[in-house]
């Protein structure tokens, strides 16, 4: 009966038992929150999802309220919206944690340093360089020349020193370039709209690199011979290699960008000339004009402006230093001139400056490095005139002393009465600033300038008087850092984008985080904390070349960090920013209702360690919101119960049951508290890999271990694996076992097979496809097709298995077919003998509603995979469990209501059998099944008695269990007319099984193993042994380098699942489809020989699709075998079927 | 033959009347003049040990009556006189403390002080389970629950909700298996009602509760009481096997064929779990976390099965209202507000111990009348009714009747029945912050609002206590305040601001004092006030200088004292010592 829901005063249809959000949901009305979980009983903790509701005092959570007709209900009132937000303040009030790391934050770029970082650490090198260039799109440039102020904030200068993320940067650019492995970013269509940038320098080409990716044809007019501006012509060679320059600029010329050289604003060309002919023009033309001194004797010969002496020495103007050269000034420009100086020749190099030591701007490095090649400093020095005739003699310079702090907090420089000495000089360099030419503009131009010289903006949009004309950079700022131009040539292709598609150019926003500490001096009080909690590892020192030798020439300085001491110095990272930064739903909501992180201060939130014992699952309880999805999920949908809450009220905590180790409790690494956490509070975790956060795309796949055919999500990131969650929804409805979720992930861990191998000298090497195919050629001619074994297995697709049949059928007719996983298939022979389906015709939801489940076999791992999952669950709903099995079940072995441990399995069920078996010999056997009790038997045994009770009882069989255990198992599944499901050992088994690869194990001469590993890792150890050992000649095709590849003498490469499209079927018959959703660069044998024919065995292996059969609910489903013959259904008459009584015909 | 009544509750044993009863055994046993009988408390804690002596139908009162005057107050006894100085109430005439029990109404409390609560017999001479033998053989379901709304008896647990319309909800509640709850987990600071009356009168609870049952259809009940009672809990098991060896309780009560069992659950002293859908999951062995409701109770209680709660004097009442009739009960109190209403008297008040008013009586009655008045001859400035989930209600409004409605109109609540009272000496804000860090420890830890809200409230009363506070502080305060009330899960939370928020309202000027001027107006927080030496007044007797713990105070022998305030902790204890009055605080 439908109900009347009344929401935001439109009316919608609800049913009764839904709550507000269901309704709303499904009417697209959206209501956030917190601590609902799919298939998880609603909670009502975080109160995000509060409502008003018409008949209720207070607000009500839409996640738990159940709708009622005519009920009135208000989602976005004034009240409700006040509520949302400061609920999400009270949680960041105590969030002791970084959304975002504080180098990342303090960036002018807003950089991902720290997902660079791990990558990097990672070995990850293109996916990092993709990640810098984002925010920049030069990691060459700035790796060298970044003052980088991120270095300052990093938190590991809490514990030694910071991580040297500048030359981590360098590292991954150079070894891009080295290896030919650089990333280059994707350019849309072409939007047929132009921009004109004037300056070639980091802001004009990084708005140019950024705009052109959005599809939007850029020319950048470059006054002078060479692209690069500050770069090129205000920093010398020896700090910045014009060769790195060059290639960095090549990528934004590859992506389409226009450079028109010597052409000159003002002169050449105009704005109002630029904007009839753009769309847009983004003004980047630096500030390259030196401010002068304005003090007497400027005019001699020997007196130099900084920037101007810098350029100059780039175009190849020769100086005539003499022996002594004077610089003034204290920043960067300064010490660049005074080292390129000494490498001109002069002799006796010094700095003058007003200041001190202490309120230098120049980067503390540059000026050590300047300090080693032997330049001398006068500080508290400043000219006041300049002596000499025609050429520059001497200066006279007066002392200063630092009076009181200026408006900048520095102190400002006070003369000292009759101070006045004499330096003796030939040269003098003045570099105390620069300014932009902002003349360029004409007269006539309308975009009005500041005091400064700078163009005025917006700040927000980046536009100037003229709403098509942009600026930014030095040439809006004054002179700035590299890394600032690049933010704002990004910042601005952003708006001028916008501007270009007609849309509003609203601010942008900075980073939204929660902060520990909005800088490193606010938690200098966890100084000693963190030097206990993190051990001391120094920084990796920069290789230089020796102080001596650099000052000769202009090569570079620093020499870059070799990769090992990369790998270490990126491991230095302490990871600050949040795993789960990019999908944390407390960040998302807070970000959308306008939470501000600090809204409300305190001093009393409640810090806690990290607690990393679990080798997968780490629990960050400062991040917990104390929602119990991990707390309800491990108990409501794996029936384990391994989180619990601890303490009450605000010092409230979620901890494994009794303050111990995760992994000490019954916990099974299944992940499923970590796919329900929904901030970072729990979150993967991997050893010997640096967790990087990252924004990952969940494309679809199918877990490649068990044969229950669980559906995966598979979070990537440029075709590489980050992590698997379950899917939604059937079969497995979110859940994975440890494998699925976190076995999964070896496909970026172990060492691949990318080429083919051959054995030679009894090692292995790379050879050529054609050489391979050689070699398989002569093998097979040479070795008769009957004398050939192949085996596969179960991670192969079926489309796979069917061109491999094509090729037996082609080139190894007679072949034995088969796979070391034919323990596997065992279960299906024999079940194919009973019911005449290979493999089990029910459904693995039938134990769903079973009241007895007898399990076969299992062990602790059965118990854990997604279907010991749904035993357990069926067994909190009050089912009985009754278990036959070679040993204890240690970990779960309480779930059961009598768990009998048998050397053979077999044995105990014949003997259940047996008397049963009494009954069938003295009673009619038509009778006999015309009730579901078995009559007669004996009632002292307890799993008869238990089975006998039952109304739907199910059986579950391992494939571990033997063919004998099975095939008694099927007879009691007969005799009860109850499901047998079985759980296979692969993914394909069952695949395997429907293809043909079912013959008995047997040596032979030559072996074709594909996809598995008999050496490492068979079922039957003693028997795979035997047969590899007496093979002449082993083709092994395989995705890793395993024990059994190791043995081959032809290696084939493939790929697994995710890598490449397929099928599988499952367990329970049913199909899975995947796509290729994980990138590889390398062919497969699948590539190299013919496709297969659709054959008629694929069709019929491919055909039953398990989700077209529908059911009632307790009704048994029964997946098809073709489709006229559904043979089992409900109440189907057992007799006239074609079940074969195995069990009459053996001893009993 | 003489009667001595001893009151033996928690608060008799605690103020010694152990030793009384010992010394009166020592004395009399074999006495076949005097009979000993252990009772509950009848109310007057602040005159116990408390023994009554009943001769011919009279009852003398004795207050006080600590072991070292039981030989004297026997021998008297024995010569056939009375030592009237001791004698608190008297048969014959009124006495100073006679007004304590005039003004009361004793209906759910009637038998304790008065019977053993030990002894089922004494309990059933009081016309004990006449009612419930009246209900299972006269009445049928609906007519005891029409009694009960006849009597207009709300919830005494503190939100006030009509008992018979609940009783109603379960009974109409589809399923067969259902359950009783009497809710025992008093957790108020200062309040001891549900204690008292476990104590001294068990069985009367058992009674209401199995009439209870009845009417609802439940086979099953739950007392869930804090373990921190182990004298009720003792009790309440020993009168449960008591009531079911007389066919009280159990199966097949009274042969009526009417079936109900009853079991005590110690709760583990989680103030949250006098919240109901909490009490349930503690009582199904889960953590004592509130849900959200609906379903209530009544339809989803104890796994998953309709449930009835009620507190303990609700119960009480029961009885009474059976035995008498619904419009019997409905003759005391006010309009909306029906019968009696116990409460617990603590605080600075003279006479402190738990009283039965009818519903209309007013606070100024309850605290002048009954209560003598405030200690030291102080001046009442405010009472704290309903605990942390309460609030302030300043003298002005004392009034004010005791009705739920006109109560919660001041911003307080009725509650459970605990008053707290306050003089010139207590600071208003200092009050809030008490109350506020007291939910702070005890919130769940579920919801955001209770858990994380109140103590970002706490930390801005801290602040301001402490001098730090600011302006914003008090706007804050008031939006943080108005969003737990309506954001908060539970009760609990919905509850937690209400001292602070009646604090504000009514002492808004010392909340604003502590903040501007950095004042603590009634002198009670240390971070605000001065002790210092008025040198008048000061003979140099020393005494400070002895008594202060930290060496703050100090002076030469008939020379003016003075008082380091840097080394001065604000302790207190010079002014406390100070005979001349020569210490103040400023």
């Amino acid at each position: 009966m439908a109900i009347k829901v009344t929401i935001n005063g439109k009316e919608y249809e609800g049913k009764h038992g839904e709550t507000i959000r269901d309704v709303a949901k499904r009417n697209g009305i959206g209501i956030p929150v917190l601590c609902e979980r799919a298939q998880i009983d609603p909670f009502g903790s975080c109160r995000v999802c509060l409502v008003e509701q018409d008949k209720a005092r207070y607000p009500v959570v839409a996640c738990a309220a159940p709708v009622f007709d005519g009920i009135v209900v208000n989602t976005e009132t004034e009240l409700i919206k006040g509520l949302r937000k400061l609920d999400i303040e009270l949680l960041f009030s105590n969030h002791f944690a970084d959304c975002v790391a504080p180098c990342n934050m303090t960036c002018p770029a807003g950089i991902d340093i720290q997902g660079y970082v791990g990558l990097a650490a990672n070995g990850e090198y293109t996916d990092a360089e993709r990640l810098i260039k984002q925010k920049v799109p030069f990691p060459g440039i700035l790796g060298r020349v970044c003052p980088a102020p991120c270095q300052k904030e990093c938190r590991r200068n809490l514990v030694d020193e910071t991580v040297s993320i500048k030359f981590i940067k360098r590292f991954i650019s150079d070894i891009n370039f080295e290896k030919g492995t650089r990333y280059a970013p994707p350019v849309a269509l072409s939007s047929g709209k132009t921009v004109a940038i004037v300056g070639a320098g980091p802001a004009g080409m990084s708005c140019a690199y950024y705009l052109a990716q959005q599809g939007h044809q850029c020319t950048i007019i470059e006054k002078l011979p060479k692209a690069g501006g500050m770069t090129r012509y205000g920093i010398p060679d020896y700090r910045l290699p014009q060769k790195e320059l060059d290639a960095e600029i090549a990528e934004i010329e590859s992506l389409g960008v226009e450079f028109l050289y010597n052409t000159e604003l003002g002169k050449d060309v105009t704005i109002d000339g630029l904007r009839r002919s753009f769309d847009a023009v983004f003004l980047a033309i630096g500030a390259h004009v030196s401010k002068s001194m304005g003090i007497p004797g400027e005019e001699l010969a020997g007196v130099y402006q900084g920037i101007d002496f810098l350029r100059e020495v780039k175009l190849g103007k020769k100086f005539d230093l003499g022996e002594t050269v004077v610089v003034v000034g204290g920043g960067n420009t300064a010490i660049d001139a005074v080292r390129t100086s000494l490498r001109l020749g002069a002799k006796n190099c010094y700095i003058v400056y007003r200041r001190s030591r202490l309120e230098m701007p120049a980067d503390p490095i540059e000026v050590h490095d300047a300090e080693e090649e032997g330049v001398q400093f006068h500080f508290l020095t400043n000219p006041v005139k300049i002596h000499g005739e025609k050429r520059m003699e001497s200066i006279e310079s007066v002392r200063m002393e630092l009076g009181e702090p200026d408006a900048s907090g520095r102190r400002s420089p006070v003369v000292v009465e009759g101070s006045e000495f004499m330096i003796k000089a030939d040269t003098i360099i003045m570099a105390i600033g620069q300014e932009p030419d902002v003349s360029c503009i004409g007269n006539e131009c309308k975009i009005r300038t500041t005091k400064w010289s700078t163009f005025m903006i917006n700040e927000a949009t980046f536009q100037t008087d003229i709403p098509e004309v942009f600026a930014g950079g030095d040439a809006m700022r004054g002179p700035c850092t590299v890394v600032e131009c690049i933010a704002d040539g990004r910042n601005a292709a952003t708006q001028i984008d916008r501007f270009l598609r007609g849309r509003e150019l609203t601010p942008i926003p900075g980073i939204y985080s929660v902060r520990r500490g909005t800088s490193l001096k606010a938690l200098k009080a966890l100084e000693e904390e963190w030097k206990n909690r993190f051990p001391a590892e120094p920084r990796a020192e920069m290789p230089m070349v020796d102080s001596k030798k650099r000052i000769k020439s202009f090569v570079e300085c620093e020499l870059g960090f070799t990769e090992r001491e990369l790998r270490r110095e990126a491991g230095r990272c302490l990871e600050c920013g949040c795993f789960s930064q990019y999908d944390c739903e407390l960040r998302q909501i807070g970000k959308a209702v306008g939470a501000e992180p600090t809204a409300l201060k305190t001093k009393g939130e409640i810090r806690f360690e990290s607690d990393l014992r679990h080798p997968f699952i780490m629990k960050d309880q400062n991040k917990c919101i104390l929602c119990g999805a991990c707390v309800r999920a491990c108990d409501e949908l794996r029936h384990v119960g391994a989180w619990g809450f601890v303490d009450r009220g605000y010092v409230t905590t979620v901890q494994p049951s009794f303050g111990v180790a995760l992994q000490e409790t019954d916990c099974e690494s299944c992940g499923t508290c970590v796919q329900n956490c929904p901030t970072g509070s729990l979150d993967e975790r991997f050893p010997g890999i640096k967790t990087v956060p990252e924004d990952a795309v969940e494309l679809p796949g199918v877990c490649t271990f068990g044969g229950f055919g669980c559906h995966l999500n598979l979070a990537t990131v440029n075709g590489r694996l980050v992590s698997v969650k379950g899917q939604d929804g059937d079969p497995n409805r979110g859940l994975l076992c440890k494998y699925g979720r976190y076995g999964t992930r070896y496909i970026n861990n172990l060492p691949r097979i990318t080429e083919p191998m051959k054995r030679e000298n009894d090692l292995l090497k790379p050879v050529s496809w054609a050489e391979a195919h050689k070699i398989l050629v002569s093998a097979v001619s040479r070795i008769p097709g009957k004398d050939w074994g192949v085996y596969a297995g179960g991670r192969l697709t079926l489309e796979e298995l069917n061109q491999i049949d094509a090729f037996i059928d082609k080139n190894m007719s007679g072949a034995l077919k088969t796979s070391f996983s034919a323990d596997s298939l065992m279960a299906g022979k024999v079940l194919a003998r009973t019911f005449g389906v290979m493999g089990s015709p029910w459904s693995y939801d039938t134990v769903d509603n079973a009241d007895m489940i007898l399990t076969v076999g299992f062990d602790d791992d059965d118990m854990m995979t997604v279907l010991g999952v749904k035993i357990r669950g069926a067994k909190s709903k009050g089912a009985a469990l009754y278990g036959i099995g070679r040993d204890i079940m240690n970990k779960l072995g309480f779930a059961f209501d009598e768990f009998n441990v048998s050397d053979s399995i077999a044995a105990t069920l014949a003997g259940v059998c047996k008397t049963v078996s009494k009954a069938i010999k003295t009673s009619d056997v038509k009778a006999l099944f015309k009730g579901l009790k078995i009559e007669g038997c004996d009632e002292d045994d307890s799993v008869l008695a238990a089975l006998n009770k039952a109304r739907n009882p199910v059986i579950v069989i391992s494939c571990k269990a033997g063919a004998a255990a099975v095939q008694w198992a099927a007879n009691l599944a007969l005799l009860k007319k109850c499901p047998i499901l079985e759980l296979p050992l692969t993914a394909n088994a069952q695949g395997l099984a429907e293809m043909g690869f079912i013959d008995e194990m047997a040596a032979r001469r030559g072996l074709f193993i594909l996809a598995e590993d008999p050496t490492g890792c068979a079922v039957n150890e003693m028997v795979a042994d035997e047969i590899v050992g007496k093979a002449d000649f082993i083709v092994v095709a395989d995705a890793f380098l395993t024990p059994t590849a190791e043995k081959a003498d032809l290696i084939l490469p493939l790929k697994v699942a995710g890598e490449r499209a397929g099928t599988f079927l499952s367990g329970e018959r049913r199909l899975n489809r995947f796509t290729e959703v994980l990138k590889t660069n390398y062919p497969t044998i699948f590539d190299k020989i013919p496709e297969a024919e659709n054959t008629e065995k694929l069709k019929a292996a491919t055909r039953p699709q398990f989700t077209e059969l529908t059911a009632g609910k307790g009704a048994l489903r029964q997946a098809p075998l073709t489709d006229e013959e559904i043979r089992y259904t409900n109440g189907a008459d057992y007799l006239s079927a074609q079940a074969s009584w195995e069990f009459l015909q053996l001893e009993l | 033959m003489k009667t001595l009544r001893v009151g033996y509750n928690s608060c008799g044993i605690a103020a010694g009347a152990e030793e009384t009863l010992n010394k009166l055994h020592a004395l009399l046993d074999g006495n076949s003049n005097f009979e000993i009988k252990k009772t509950g408390c009848n109310g007057m804690c602040y005159l116990e040990p408390i023994v009554e002596v009943i001769e011919k139908g009279k009852i003398y009162t004795y207050g006080g009556l600590t072991s070292d005057k039981v030989e004297k107050f026997i021998e008297t006894l024995e010569k056939g006189e009375h030592i009237d100085d001791w004698i608190i109430l008297h048969p014959d005439h009124p006495t100073a403390q006679s007004s304590y029990q005039e003004k009361q109404v004793k209906l759910a409390t009637k038998n304790i002080g008065v019977i053993d609560p030990e002894n089922i017999d004494d309990y059933i001479a009081a016309d004990g389970y006449q009612a419930l033998e009246k209900v299972l053989k006269t009445m049928n379901r609906q007519q005891v629950i029409d009694q009960v709304r006849v009597s207009g008896l709300r919830g005494r647990g503190g939100a006030g909700f009509s008992c018979g319309m609940k009783w109603q909800f379960a009974k109409d509640a589809p399923g067969e298996e259902k359950y009783m709850i009497c809710n025992g987990d008093e957790g108020d600071p200062g309040a001891f009602m549900d204690r008292s009356t476990l104590e001294g009168d068990p069985h009367g609870v058992i009674e209401g509760m199995t009439i209870g049952a009845f009417a609802v259809g439940a086979q099953v009940g739950f007392f869930y009481v804090r373990a921190e009672y182990p004298l009720a809990v003792k009790r309440l098991r020993l009168a449960i096997k008591q009531a079911e060896a007389k066919g009280y309780s159990g199966n097949n009560i009274l042969g009526t064929g009417f079936n109900f069992t009853l079991h005590v659950i110690e709760g583990a002293g989680a103030f949250v779990c006098g919240e109901e859908t909490a009490l349930i999951a503690s009582i199904e062995g889960k953590r004592g976390m509130p849900r959200t409701r609906p379903p209530f109770p009544a339809t989803h209680g104890i796994w998953g099965k309709p449930t009835n709660n009620n507190n303990v004097e609700t119960y009480a009442n029961i009885p009474y209202i059976i035995r008498e009739g619904g419009a019997a009960f409905s003759k005391y109190g006010t309009d909306m507000s029906k019968g009696t209403k116990v409460f617990a008297l603590a605080g600075k008040i003279k006479r402190g111990g738990m009283i039965e008013v009818p519903m209309g009586t007013t606070i100024n009655e309850i605290v002048n009348d009954i209560g003598g008045g405030i200690l030291s001859d102080g001046k009442c400035k405010a009472v704290q009714m309903g605990g942390p989930s309460g609030g302030c209600i300043p003298a002005h409004l004392h009034d004010t009747p005791i009705d739920y409605e006109k109560i919660m109109a001041t911003g307080a609540i009725v509650g459970s029945g605990g008053m707290v009272f306050m003089d010139q000496d207590t600071c208003m804000v200092d009050i809030a912050r008490y109350f506020l860090s007291f939910t702070v420890e005890e919130s769940c830890g579920k919801c955001t609002f209770c858990r994380v809200g109140t103590k970002r409230m706490l930390e801005i009363l801290e602040r301001i206590t402490a001098g730090e506070g600011t302006e914003e502080d008090i706007p804050l305060l008031q939006k943080l305040c108005d969003s737990i009330i309506k954001g908060s899960l539970c009760g609990l939370g919905q509850t937690a601001p209400n001292p602070v928020l009646t604090t504000l309202r009514y002492f808004r000027d010392e909340y604003e004092a502590h903040i501007r001027d950095k004042k603590c107006p009634a002198k009670k927080c240390k971070a605000m006030i001065t002790y210092r030496v008025v040198a008048d007044k000061c003979t140099g007797c020393t005494l400070c200088a002895k008594t202060c713990p930290v060496g703050a105070a100090s002076g030469e022998r008939k020379q003016i004292h003075q008082i380091d305030d840097q080394k001065c902790t604000r302790c207190g204890f010079c002014k406390d010592a100070c005979k001349f009055d020569a210490i103040v605080v400023e």
